[in-house]
């Protein structure tokens, strides 16, 4: 309680303190919109967004479970020989930094302006994050953990579903959360950049036409929503895996 | 009590990250009865845990065989349980009893509606029965290791290999787990091999001791005493005393640098 109290207190802060300065500097709607048109034009958007949101998180779900089994396979690959490892890690050299958004270019050639070029944006955004962490995860098993499963005789994909998996969640949880935001950015990006197809798009896309009709408190009412989305995703699902995992079995400091 | 346990000119070889060939054990050869405790002591890199690997499995060998039963042995298995000196080595993610469950689960010996009880079972063993629902972070360094090797002997290993399973622990709680160990020893007739460098814990515990140099074995002496073993009599003091000349004369003339190659911390390639 005191602590929904305290998160109350906080957001009507921030509230205030962004009227103040919107009073002060004596912006207009236009560059500054108040907290009251904000949530105004959430209001009568709410069917528009609420269409668009769902369109976002499903893209981006479909995007991030690709991303999560092709980051899965490529550790698999990863561990089973050194030639592999050493691919996997130059791979991961070239490709990590590289911004997702900067092959948006590139995946437009391939598959054209809508659906399938985002989807390809998202997976390439989501994809190393995951590699990085699950890989680095799988390495950092305690060498005793591995070798009571081989005294077992556990072997293969045995050995990796019931020990190196769970031995390595806190760094399977961490890449899946930087996924998911990489999963989000991209998304957004992508659509911000070349719109939609057919009428048929997220949040991007929302902020495009908010931006493009110079309707500012749009804008932000889109940027509102995605970080009301990202802090529930935060809170309800992540924060709730967490407790019943590794933050259960003390295998990371609370 | 027959032979269960035979080593025939073992050779394990490192090589240092520059190349160089570093000896982990060399022709090495003996035998352990059935139901027999045997330590194995040394400094710290001589091989000797290089030789309980050999003999887990977890380390091919260069040269020589090893027989389990007449058995050759050429992966790790169940039959030969390692006890490691970690406190790491209880899977975190699982409960004590759930630890010992997967043990037995993963070598399908047990029957399912047994596990359980059979799991309760060992951790009475062990001194643990009221402690089955905590997970490893709750528990003492000595409750882990006792744990490790109730899930050991769930899936009824022919032999215990120990790896100074008490070397993380204070000297009190060495004392009371020696007390625990030879309470199971003495119920499960498990045959153990017990890998240590504290002179007095082989000599508290083992029926045999073997001294082990740099990739050798120096001696192989029955342990004389009687059960239990006082500390403070003169027959220990003896023996104790013969254990260490072993060592000392030995030793004189080998370079301690050579004593730090060890498998586990020079970071040596397995060839």
């Amino acid at each position: 309680m005191r602590r929904l109290f305290s998160k109350v207190f906080f957001i009507l802060t921030v509230a205030c303190i962004w009227e103040a300065v919107k009073a002060i500097g004596g912006y207009s709607d236009l560059l500054l919109p108040g907290v009251m048109s904000i949530l105004r034009s959430l209001w009568l958007e709410r069917i528009q967004i609420f269409h668009m949101t769902l369109f976002s998180l499903q893209i981006i779900g479909i995007g991030l479970l690709v991303a999560i089994v092709l980051a899965i396979c490529a550790t698999i690959l990863a561990f089973s020989g050194r030639i592999f490892s050493e691919i996997i890690t130059d791979v991961l050299a070239i490709l990590h930094p590289l911004p997702g958004i900067a092959i948006l270019p590139i995946a437009i050639l391939w598959f054209g302006i809508g659906t399938k070029s985002i989807l390809f944006v998202i997976i390439f955004s989501a994809v190393w994050p995951l590699i990085n962490h699950f890989y680095t995860g799988f390495r950092s098993i305690p060498a005793n953990q591995l070798e009571v499963g081989r005294n077992l005789g556990l072997s293969g994909l045995k050995l990796g579903r019931d020990i190196m998996l769970p031995a390595s969640f806190p760094h399977i949880l961490g890449g899946i959360r930087t996924g998911w935001a990489r999963a989000w950015q991209a998304s957004v990006a992508a659509e911000l950049v070349f719109g939609a197809a057919g009428g048929n798009g997220g949040l991007g896309w929302f902020l495009y036409k908010k931006r493009f009709m110079m309707e500012t408190p749009g804008v932000f009412a889109g940027m509102l929503v995605i970080v009301l989305i990202g802090i529930a995703v935060e809170y309800i699902v992540f924060t709730w895996v967490e407790i019943n995992t590794v933050r259960k079995w003390k295998t990371i400091i609370n | 009590m027959g032979e269960l346990l035979k080593l025939c000119d073992v050779t394990k070889l490192y090589k240092t990250s520059e190349g160089k060939e570093a000896v982990g054990v060399q022709h090495v050869s003996f035998t352990v009865d059935e139901g027999e405790f045997i330590s194995i002591i040394g400094p710290s890199g001589c091989g000797k845990s290089t030789l309980l690997r050999c003999i887990a499995g977890f380390e091919k060998i260069n040269d020589g065989n090893i027989y389990l039963d007449g058995t050759l042995i050429k992966k790790p298995g169940p039959d030969r349980f390692m006890i490691f000196q970690g406190l790491d080595q209880l899977f975190p993610w699982l409960t004590l009893k759930q630890n010992i469950a997967f043990a037995m689960k993963a070598v399908k010996a047990v029957k399912s509606d047994e596990i359980m009880q059979r799991a309760q079972n060992n951790l009475e063993l062990v001194g643990l029965s009221g402690f089955g629902d905590y997970y490893p972070y709750q528990l003492s360094g000595g409750m882990k290791q006792r744990a490790s090797i109730a899930r050991a002997l769930s899936v009824g290993p022919k032999v215990l290999l120990m790896d100074e399973p008490f070397g993380s622990l204070d000297a009190f709680s060495r004392k009371a787990m020696h007390h625990m160990l030879l309470k199971v020893w003495n119920k499960t007739k498990v045959t153990i091999i017990f890998v240590t460098h504290d002179i007095e814990e082989a000599i508290d515990l083992s029926d045999r001791i073997i001294a082990f140099a740099p990739g050798c074995i120096l001696a192989d002496i029955k342990n004389p005493l009687e059960r239990p073993r006082v500390r403070e009599t003169a027959l220990y003091r003896n023996f104790f005393s013969e254990l260490n000349g072993i060592f000392e004369t030995n030793f004189k003339g080998i370079d301690l640098e050579f004593e730090r190659l060890s498998a586990k911390k020079a970071k040596l390639i397995s060839v």
